[in-house]
């Protein structure tokens, strides 16, 4: 009697949210699995087993104890004391594994973290200038396949412009913005696969790093950043629709705690 | 696993408290269970042992006092 | 506007996450990976846990208070003592003690000996451990505790168990191929009765920490905490069964409490093994229940040695690797037999390279029961031993935990023995200490074994005479060892007086005190002289447990440390002696003509007292008693053969063995100490006096069956 309507249930892809889904899923318990040997080997394991165990110890010492209330009262100090040794212990190591953990969860952003947009779906394109750029002189210029869907909206005060345009047909394109004889481009993408998408140009290099795809703007220029803004990408788990980094989260979590007892690591 | 519970009536029980008091178990369950043990023993007699002579020397193995 | 938000969070990651890793999770968590989220989530979890238990503990405040008050219990009001603390010093003799004290070795016994009490105290019959601390523990005679000996006897077969526990494995199983699983679980019974004086003071609301008490294993229900003491097994089940692994040719694969186990060469490294229980899970006799007799089913845990250097190994167990030098112990390591069906037995045990050249030898603990992951129960709450094993590390949780077999085989020297004993009792020392702690108000109580087995093992070095020395070149003879011990207890002593306030009382209490045994004297050999016990026709000398007895024609025999028994018509499975008028005509022949039996070697008396159980024992357990208790002479003790029921042609023999001293003998001639830093008024205080006085200390009439009486304190 169920099995229809299970099977309908992922056929509709809320309990599992197709390729995207696969593809963190996979990704998550790789990286639990890479972090666990990481900290396996950058840690010192045996002062993480030393200051979990002293910590277990003063919780049973809580439960075993209870009715001698000063004991229990330094109990609790002693598991304030002990989280604090924990952390110190156990951080560290996490904290080294951080820097390449943000870029690879940069990096996989621009595929998993947005969509790119629809035929049917109209979309901003934001130019943000140099203060006392000439905002009136930039133009858009579209390719094939795009239109301008409104004039350009310029604010003078943020010096800003933006532009609404509607996209005709699938496609990868440039958009290109004139100013001065020069002009600056960007990618904007129509489909319905999972491209890598970029959502800013910049001249920022902390924002290139951690925002986009693309190369950055020379530095100095008149132009600043040029972004477009794609939907957010939600990927549908167990009914539920999830940003990626919160699946990636708890999955690689979920797998490294599976893990750790097989590989012998001491979290 | 959960043990079994036998009724006494509070007459008897009265009764088995003073006996357990009079002859120094130290709760009147010590002396039920004792009393049908030896009830036990009396009626089915010594019986043929429990255990061979390897495996009592097994469990006594390591017994500092003993060769 | 909040998508780009999100996005530009990622920017703030390298800000954030050291505030991450010390605050609560939360979705910009997620940006720095899950690394951090392990630490956070499992230090979380702690605080979570005990945030919650503190909520539980709140709300069930007044339902607790109301208990008690339904109950009755009135903690603390008429209680003479915030705190008493009783520390046991297994074996420790008064005679050595004051012979120390007036040398001014021992200065804080003796400063309880000026301020407060030394005396000697009156031990049980006979003067073993299991009996005395019984007694101790109970306030009754061993008549009502039913602890005799180690050994009790079967009446079925004549064959001994031990007589503290008992554990019998699931009565059914389900057959499944090879494979036969236990429906159930295993039965563990303890086998002494009566109750112990915490359990009156508990149920009175006085809290009480118990560490390594004799005969508590398995441990009883109270409200307090216990680790189990003496008697508890080792994994295999035994007393404790050491290990040798050696590349030396040897004979057989047996020595007394341990097994000897070939290495087998690998290139340059060697490869062996531990022995562990057998297969739970395969059956091997008709009816599926393990077969105690089968080698084949013993689970097995490899091991290899690699040799680094002329003096350094390392050894390859499990995941661990081990580096020691010759003469080293590893710490104590996890040794996990795996069954089948995700079934394991969880052991610890410590290795000890003996030597690497010419030959390698390496000894191996009895494998002993993980105290944080007990496979059977040696605390209450079960979480104590757990609890103690996470707050300083695994620790000996064997019964008898310092391996008196591997000295006297020679497994180990007299150096290794020691730092085992050392290295034990310094953990026990810290359970002690973090009792102390727990234990603001109440009871705290612990024993030492390392006064009781370092006298046992050294007790030669303190007699020219002895026969063990007889082969000892004199520059392997340790000098001073006892003396050094009764010194390290006396330290202890000064720091157990150190924590206490002016509220607090301290008792120093031993079962016995000690004697040496160079002689030993085999009572079934003179039983089978002298017409009382019957070898079958063509029997010259029987093996272990009277293999070759005729039971049909035997009256009398011997098991054990002191106890005779008459072979009783109806008591006993052959017996033939007739209960009543003829066998007490037979106990007091014996007992007369065993009354000062000499040593034909040297006419010293061997037997200074025969005492007829009836005189001795009162209460309802008395019917399992020995019909006579035989008090050996100083200098002598039951012989290791007649121990074990064996029929030789010697009487009287020497005793070589490194187990030199002993206090199995005349209980007279062996009474234990008390020292208190109060005035106890009494005259020959006895052991049995120690539970009445302390439910006294608290406030509390004893109970009607103690046989004991409350000493007056000052």
């Amino acid at each position: 009697m169920t099995s229809p309507y299970l099977t309908a249930l992922f056929l509709s892809r809320t309990l599992w949210g197709g390729v995207p889904m696969t593809l963190v899923f996979a990704i998550s318990v790789v990286t639990g699995l890479v972090m666990l040997v990481i900290f396996r080997y950058t840690s010192n394991q045996q002062a993480v087993k030393l200051a979990k165990e002293r910590l277990q110890a003063q919780l049973l010492a809580v439960r075993l104890f209870q009715d001698q209330l000063p004991v229990v009262l330094r109990s609790y100090g002693r598991i304030l004391r002990g989280t604090l040794r924990y952390l110190r212990v156990a951080g560290g190591p996490f904290l080294l594994a951080i820097v390449p953990m943000t870029l690879l969860i940069v990096q996989l952003d621009h595929w998993f973290g947005m969509e790119p947009f629809r035929p049917d779906q109209t979309f901003l394109v934001k130019a943000q200038f140099a203060p006392n750029a000439p905002l009136d002189e930039a133009t858009l210029q579209l390719p094939d396949g795009l239109v301008a869907d409104a004039p350009a909206v310029r604010i003078a005060s943020d010096s800003q412009v933006v532009w609404r345009v509607a996209p005709a047909k699938y496609g990868a394109y440039q958009v290109n913005l004139a100013l001065n004889g020069q002009t600056f481009s960007k990618t904007v993408v129509v489909g319905s696969n999972m491209p890598r998408l970029s959502w800013l140009r910049t001249q920022s290099f902390w924002e290139g790093l951690l925002s986009s795809a693309e190369p950055r703007f020379p530095k100095g220029g008149p132009i600043e950043s040029i972004a477009v803004i794609y939907p957010a990408r939600d990927i549908a788990f167990l009914g539920w629709q999830w940003n990626w980094i919160i699946l990636f989260f708890v999955l690689s979590m979920i797998a490294g705690f599976a893990f750790k007892g097989i590989l012998g690591v001491e979290i | 696993m959960f043990g079994h519970k036998v009724k006494i009536e509070g007459d008897l029980l009265e009764k088995a408290k003073q006996c357990a008091e009079a002859s120094g178990y130290a709760s009147v369950d010590e002396f039920v269970v004792h009393t049908l043990e030896k009830e036990i023993a009396r009626l089915m007699g010594p019986g043929d042992g429990s255990a061979d002579a390897e495996a009592v020397k097994k469990r006594l193995q390591g017994l500092g006092y003993l060769e | 506007m909040s998508r780009n938000h999100s996005r530009h969070l990622t920017v703030l990651a390298f800000i954030i996450l050291v505030l991450c890793v010390v605050t609560l999770p939360t979705r910009s968590e997620a940006y720095v990976g899950p690394g951090a989220g392990f630490a956070v989530l499992s230090s979380f979890w702690t605080l979570f846990l005990a945030f919650l238990y503190s909520v539980y503990a709140l709300f069930t405040w007044p339902l607790r208070q109301l208990y008690r008050l339904v109950r009755g219990r009135k903690a603390y009001g008429k209680a003479r003592f915030k705190r008493v603390v009783i520390l046991g010093f297994d074996g420790m003799d008064p005679e050595l003690a004051e012979k120390f004290i007036q040398a001014g070795k021992l200065p804080n016994l003796a400063k309880l000996r000026e301020q407060g009490t030394f005396q000697k105290l009156r031990t049980t019959f006979p003067a073993i451990s299991p009996v005395a601390w019984s007694t101790f523990m109970t306030g009754v005679n061993p008549g009502k505790h039913n602890i005799y000996d180690f050994l009790q006897r079967d009446l079925g077969n004549y064959l001994p168990f031990l007589s503290s526990a008992q554990i019998e494995g699931p009565k059914r199983r389900l057959k499944l191929g090879k494979y036969s699983l236990p429906i159930g679980k295993s039965e563990i019974k303890l086998l002494r009765k009566s109750k112990p004086f915490w359990h009156w003071l508990g149920e009175a609301g006085v809290f009480c920490s118990v560490i390594r008490v004799p005969v508590t294993f398995p441990p009883e229900k109270f409200p307090g905490v216990m680790l189990s003491g003496m008697c508890v097994p080792d994994l295999k089940g035994s007393q404790g069964t050491f290990c040798f692994c050696t590349t030396r040719a040897q004979n057989d694969g047996a020595r007394q409490g341990g097994v000897i186990i070939p290495f087998q060469k690998d290139g340059a490294n060697f490869r062996s093994y531990i022995p562990g229980p057998d297969n739970p899970l395969i059956a091997d006799s008709p009816n599926g229940a393990p077969n105690s007799t089968a080698q084949s089913h013993e689970m097995r845990v490899p091991f290899e040695v690699r040799p680094k250097s002329a003096d350094t190994a390392e050894i390859l167990v499990g995941s661990e690797r081990i580096l020691l030098k010759v003469g080293e112990y590893s710490k104590w390591t996890s040794v996990h037999f795996k069954a089948g069906f995700g079934i394991t037995a969880h052991g610890i045990c410590r290795f000890y390279l003996k030597q690497l050249s010419p030959e390698l030898e390496v000894y191996v603990t009895p494998v002993n029961i993980d105290p944080k992951q007990p496979d059977l129960p040696i605390s209450h709450p079960l979480t104590y031993s757990i609890y103690l094993a996470k707050l300083n590390g695994p620790y000996a949780t064997l019964g008898l935990a310092e391996d008196t077999w591997a000295l006297n085989e020679h497994a180990l020297d007299d150096a290794a023995f020691l730092e085992q004993c050392y290295s034990n009792h310094n953990d026990r020392e810290k359970q002690l200490f973090d009792a102390l702690e727990k234990t603001t108000r109440g009871v705290c109580t612990c024993v030492f074994d390392i006064t009781d087995r370092v006298q046992h093992m050294f007790w030669r070095y303190m007699e020219e005479d002895h026969p063990a020395l007889q082969d000892a070149p004199a520059e392997a003879r340790l000098g001073n060892v006892i003396e050094q011990l009764y010194q390290r207890m006396d330290d202890l002593v000064g720091r157990v007086l150190a924590q206490l306030d002016s509220e607090s009382m301290l008792m120093v209490v031993s079962d016995h005190g000690f004697k040496s045994f160079q002689r030993g004297i085999n009572l079934n050999t003179w039983l089978r002289e002298n017409g009382y016990l019957v070898l079958k026709p063509g029997v010259d000398e029987t093996g272990e447990w009277f293999q070759g007895v005729d039971w049909s024609r035997t009256r009398a025999y011997t098991m054990g440390l002191n106890g005779l028994f008459l072979n009783v018509k109806g008591r006993e499975r052959e017996g033939i002696v007739a209960p009543g008028a003829e066998a007490d005509a037979l106990k007091e022949e014996l007992r007369q003509r065993l009354n000062g039996l000499a040593d034909p070697e040297n006419g010293k008396v061997g037997i200074t007292g025969v005492f007829n159980s009836g005189n001795v024992y009162a209460g309802p357990y008395s019917i399992n008693a020995p019909d006579l208790i035989i008090g050996y002479g100083d200098g002598y003790r039951a012989s290791w053969d007649g121990v074990t029921g064996k029929v030789t042609h010697q009487i009287f023999e020497d005793n070589a063995k490194a187990w030199s001293g002993d206090h199995c003998i005349d209980p007279r001639l062996v009474p234990g100490v008390l020292f208190s830093n109060r005035r106890i008024q009494v005259e020959k205080p006895a052991i049995v006096d120690v539970a009445p006085t302390m439910l006294r200390l608290f406030g509390l009439q004893p109970p009607a069956h103690f046989d004991g009486k409350a000493w007056p304190v000052g």
